[in-house]
């Protein structure tokens, strides 16, 4: 029987046991941690229906777009950081309603409203606000060099998202428009010297450039076009001018003349290289690895994504999210990081980013519906597409060329 | 009552005072909790949550990860660590008996 004068201790070597006990303690627990917060992988990964995970963010998310007040709330918090979030969130939310109509036709009906919705909405505020509404205020603090002033964030991710619900079902309201936003995009890339088309004043970027070349392949698939000549031109440009040459990665933003103004960074690659799959498959390849290499770290059953490679130090901007010292887990790279892994089939990393966020992001379990408390909704949104993507590619890849 | 009065007034490197923290920190982790201050963590994002102040948002932030944090990480180490040093003691025969301890044969330092 335990006394109490032992359980409260005071022998002569009490410091020296705590210590040792500690240390004993650290080692067994520690280890052990991720085995809480891990979940099957057929909750957020399977090659024929929609996983659990996936239902229950896109519940979640679904919701927000059926309650104008939550959503005007959420909107509001995002627009208050960054606008961009308000608009990538949609974007990321038409490509998983899409993957998940491709998954259980069942939900077509009810999914491509919402889908249509939400372009119609995107489409509505562009119309009347113009481009800015959903860019940065900094793309005001300086003219365009390409006029008519054009931001290939907004033309590419509209695209896609035209592009993507008419993958699920043809409709000629939003065939129109992705035609017309191809041919802005491709008479824009092709007036670059270098193939660089502004997202911002003199600013291009990666995440833009894959986005919009994607949207691009999903249009030929649709349309019977043929724009590989463009593609190839693109990535042998970018292989030549982008390349950051310590880590073989492609830079994330550069000036209309490819001067690089930022290294590779997490918050672009891991998106980059799953839409580059529809562009040049051996790129796409080599920058997921080179972004494993390089920008993946894990421990004890836990992985996440540095925002740089220890090679570049740059500064962290807004997409970035907060970088955790120390550790260097960048917030926006770590959730894009999930796109990369469920594009490329790496269970391994996908497990562990799960269980992260299992374990990290405070996730929130309410009436079937699920959210991170540590993300916000673009973050959600693009979580939710890791857990579903797969079909439109697929289709594509496997199509005509 | 005397002897939960002494367990909270032993030494911070024993069994019972591991015991102490486990207890502190889970019930830091309720507060932050209860107050609904994990709402806050979508600081990390970059996000201000609600109507908070980016501020106020930040602190509440930080605390409710620290406790949390606490709580699935240092306060499992320090319950198994009491376990863990209750048994070295016995082992070891480092325990105070109890005659020594009624007699204050031994001094903390």
């Amino acid at each position: 029987m335990l006394t109490l004068s032992e359980f409260t201790g005071s022998a002569p070597r009490r410091k020296a046991l705590a210590i040792l006990s500690l240390g004993l303690a650290a080692l067994i627990w520690l280890p052990l941690v991720h085995l809480l917060f891990a979940s099957a992988s057929t909750s957020y990964s399977s090659s024929k229906g929609v996983p659990l995970k996936a239902r229950e963010m896109a519940k979640s998310q679904l919701g927000q777009w059926k309650d104008a007040s939550t959503q005007a709330a959420e909107v509001r918090a995002m627009r208050r950081s960054n606008a961009e979030w308000d608009f990538m969130g949609r974007t990321f939310l038409v490509l998983s309603l899409a993957e998940m109509c491709f998954r259980d036709p069942a939900l077509n009906r009810d999914y491509l409203t919402v889908i249509d919705r939400i372009v119609e909405e995107t489409l509505r505020a562009e119309r009347e606000h113009g481009m800015h509404f959903f860019l940065m205020p900094y793309s005001r603090s300086a003219p365009f060099r390409e006029q008519p002033e054009r931001s290939l964030f907004i033309d590419g991710e509209i695209a896609c998202m035209a592009a993507a619900r008419r993958m699920v079902e043809e409709n000629e309201s939003h065939r129109t428009e992705l035609k017309s936003r191809v041919r802005i995009i491709e008479s824009r890339l092709r007036r670059s010297p270098f193939m660089a088309a502004e997202s911002y004043p003199n600013e291009c970027w990666l995440f833009d450039h894959a986005m919009a070349l994607a949207a691009i392949r999903l249009s030929d698939h649709l349309e019977h076009e043929d724009h590989r000549a463009l593609m190839r031109d693109w990535v042998a440009r970018a292989r030549k001018n982008l390349i950051h040459a310590p880590t073989g990665l492609l830079c994330s933003s550069y000036t209309t003349e490819a001067g690089p103004l930022d290294g590779p960074e997490g918050s672009s690659l891991w998106l980059s290289a799953h839409c580059l799959r529809l562009v040049d498959e051996t790129l796409a390849r080599e920058q997921y690895d080179l972004a494993r290499r390089w920008l993946e770290r894990h421990f004890c059953g836990f992985a996440w994504s540095r925002e740089w490679p220890v090679s570049w130090k740059g500064p962290t901007d807004i997409d970035s999210g907060a970088v955790i010292p120390i550790l260097d887990i960048g917030a926006g790279a770590s959730g894009l990081a999930f796109v990369g892994a469920s594009s490329f089939g790496d269970s391994a990393l996908l497990q562990r980013l799960h269980t992260t966020v299992e374990f990290a992001a405070f996730p929130a379990r309410k009436s079937g519906g699920l959210r991170y408390c540590a993300s916000n909704p673009v973050g959600d949104s693009v979580i939710l597409y890791s857990t579903v993507l797969g079909p439109m590619w697929n289709k594509v890849l496997q199509g005509p060329p | 009552m005397k002897a939960i009065y002494q367990i909270l007034k032993s030494p911070s490197l024993s069994p019972a005072g591991f015991l102490v923290w486990t207890c502190a920190i889970v019930a830091l982790f309720g507060v932050t909790h209860a107050l609904g201050w994990r709402e806050n963590a979508t600081i990390l994002t970059g996000t201000v949550p609600g109507d908070e102040s980016p501020g106020a948002a930040s602190l509440k932030a930080m605390a409710h990860m620290a406790a949390y944090f606490g709580a699935t990480l240092v306060a499992p180490v320090f319950a198994l660590a009491s376990g863990i040093m209750v048994l070295l003691q016995r082992r070891l025969g480092s325990g105070r008996r109890p005659a020594q301890a009624a007699a204050g044969a031994e001094k903390d330092p």
